[in-house]
């Protein structure tokens, strides 16, 4: 079974994730924070990241670099359409930067497609 | 719909509202109650849900918004009583704000609208309830991920309701971000409510099936009562067969003047400036109706209770052993704390509760400037108009600015109102102030055409021979005629 990193500032945002990938027969690792990023990434492993990026500053960045040299495909999670974010996103490794609210069945597409 | 269901009416609970909505609501249809904060529009979903209740109709409310506990406690101070309707309680709990249980990362209509949905059928199912209340449906607009999804969401859950056999009332809270056009189409029928600075109005915009009022018709929320409508006055409404008896006055030279009286059902305006006894010779009258054992109602304006019986009492028209034997009820009203429907609801109630036959409202300037409102003079009309109908014999005391001079029957354009006006006026006979009576107008019969010396003593209104010895009398300076 697929294991998914999820990242947000909100916990109501990792609830929601965990409910709905658990529906669709992933499992998944919540992070809100650097520190549990820094856990997860030193002792556990993932299939797929998906970081929703709001609220955290630009050392969010270094963390996509690190998880993008682990080889593993990741998501950046924004709250608008941002070209900055975008170039950023991209130059880190990202495979895309999707805009919320996420529309749950185009979600379970994209992940299933990476898995 | 199943052919099972029949549609007929039931009651909206609402004192007033039924009358406008010529029955109720129909059964099995979805009623839009619209209207911004505070008009009253859950008020009118209790008073609904109640009314299911009284009759053991199993009733639910569901909320978005309010809590369940507001809702009834706000419900208790209005007097009514919601102890066996249920409740769905949808509405945020304090958690959401405490445990930061906000959320963006999906939109609400993916995350709640199934659990809502789920909610709400599980409910319905295992109540059966025949009367549902909504409060608001403008909540589910942000369960929906556009527009044509909400439309079709809200059509499908009023269905699914009215084919469980449930009468549905929801409200909205139509905004510029999200305005309510799409629910006004989607309903069965829409209760508009609006506050202005004259009062509340109610209007019914749509009601498929029937017809209804039309028009403006004003509301009050009261403690212990909840919602009053009153609904516009309905001149043409005729429950008697009229019969235009004369109704004497009792002093035989004014029955000589009107040619044996004013006709019964017919509205006067007994016109004059101020202290010329105008409402004295109403009260004539209305003692001479009391003799015939028939009930009047003074609404005074202006004057006390206490100075009306004191002055009748000196003139000897004896207004408190009327009072005592209940052939006459003086009504004082207070300024603006009536709106026109609501002092027409309380006269009309007053006629067809006490079969009475004389209204005398004193003054028309009074009644002006005590009832609060707009088209003070067409609704006075309609309620005339109301009583005529009825068989009520109506006078209207009307002061006329002048006293002597220029001649008016009224300081507002009335007199289209009136079958009869009977004019007081003050003349100067040497030096001296006295006064006349005339008849101006009397629509159903003739009158005799001369001005009488018209006095008031302590015997009562005393009217001398016509005055044929003068002329240029309503100027106020008769002049005598020479040789007479």
């Amino acid at each position: 079974m697929a294991t998914i990193l999820i990242l947000s500032k909100l916990s109501k945002n990792l609830e929601l994730m965990a409910e709905f990938f658990k529906k669709q027969g992933f499992d998944s690792i919540s992070a809100s924070s650097y520190e549990d990023l820094d856990r997860i990434l030193s002792s556990l492993s993932f299939d797929v990241a998906l970081l929703d990026i709001g609220g955290f500053d630009s050392k969010i960045w270094h963390y996509c670099e690190k998880i993008n040299k682990h080889g593993t495909p990741f998501f950046i999670i924004s709250a608008v359409k941002n070209p900055k974010i975008d170039k950023e996103g991209l130059k880190k490794g990202a495979r895309g930067v999707l805009v919320k609210p996420l529309v749950m069945k185009e979600l379970n597409e994209i992940i299933k497609a990476l898995v | 719909m199943p052919e099972k269901f029949q549609k007929t009416k039931i009651s909206s609970g609402v004192k007033g509202l039924d009358d406008i909505l010529n029955g109720g609501y129909f059964e099995y249809n979805s009623y839009l109650i619209a209207g911004g904060p505070g008009s009253g529009k859950t008020t009118i979903c209790l008073h609904f849900l109640e009314e299911g209740d009284k009759k053991g109709e199993p009733s639910l409310f569901i909320t978005l918004g309010e809590k369940e506990e507001q809702i009834r406690k706000n419900a208790s101070l209005l007097g009514l009583n919601l102890k066996n309707v249920e409740f769905l309680d949808l509405s945020p709990s304090a958690e959401f704000f405490t445990e930061v249980e906000s959320y963006d990362i999906f939109s609400p209509a993916e995350v709640e609208r199934e659990p809502v949905t789920r909610a709400i059928k599980n409910k319905i199912e295992s109540l059966k309830p025949k009367r549902v209340a909504i409060d608001s449906m403008t909540q589910f607009r942000y369960l929906s991920t556009d527009v044509f999804q909400f439309r079709k969401q809200v059509l499908s859950f009023l269905r699914f309701l009215n084919e469980s056999g449930a009468t549905v009332l929801f409200t909205a809270e139509a905004s510029s971000d999200a305005p309510d056009d799409d629910l006004r189409f989607l309903a069965d029928g829409i209760i508009d409510l609006s506050i202005s600075e004259i009062g509340k109005q109610l209007e019914i915009k749509k009601f498929r099936g029937s017809d209804y009022l039309s028009g403006k018709h004003y509301y009050e929320i009261r403690n212990g009562y909840g919602i009053v409508v009153f609904p516009r006055i309905l001149p043409l409404e005729k429950k008697v067969t009229l019969t235009f008896e004369k109704l004497p006055s009792g002093v035989p030279e004014i029955d000589e003047l009107l040619y044996g009286g004013i006709e019964r059902g017919t509205v006067t305006i007994i016109s004059g400036p101020s202290g010329t006894g105008k409402t004295t010779l109403g009260m004539q009258f209305i003692k001479e109706a009391a003799g015939r054992g028939e009930r009047s109602v003074l609404y005074t304006f202006e004057e006390s209770v206490e100075k009306i019986i004191e002055r009748s009492s000196l003139v000897n028209i004896p207004v408190n052993q009327m009072i005592k034997k209940g052939t006459l009820e003086i009504k004082k009203i207070e300024p603006l704390i009536f709106t026109p429907c609501s002092f027409a609801s309380m006269v009309k109630e007053d006629v067809e509760k006490n079969k009475t036959k004389i209204v005398m409202l004193d003054s028309t300037s009074g009644y002006k400037l005590s009832v609060r409102g707009s088209e003070i003079t067409t609704h006075l009309h309609a309620l005339c108009k109301y009583l005529s109908n009825n068989g009520v014999t109506v006078f209207l005391p009307t002061e006329t600015k002048n006293i002597t001079g220029d001649f008016q029957i009224a300081q507002e354009d009335i007199s289209y109102l009136a079958d009869n006006v009977i004019i007081l006026r003050y003349i100067e006979v040497q030096g001296e102030l006295r006064r006349a009576i005339g008849v101006l107008k009397k629509r159903l019969g003739d009158f005799e055409k001369t001005l009488r010396e018209f006095q008031i003593t302590k015997y009562g209104i005393k009217v001398g021979e016509p005055l044929k010895n003068m002329r240029n009398i309503l100027s106020g300076s008769p002049v005598l005629v020479k040789g007479k």
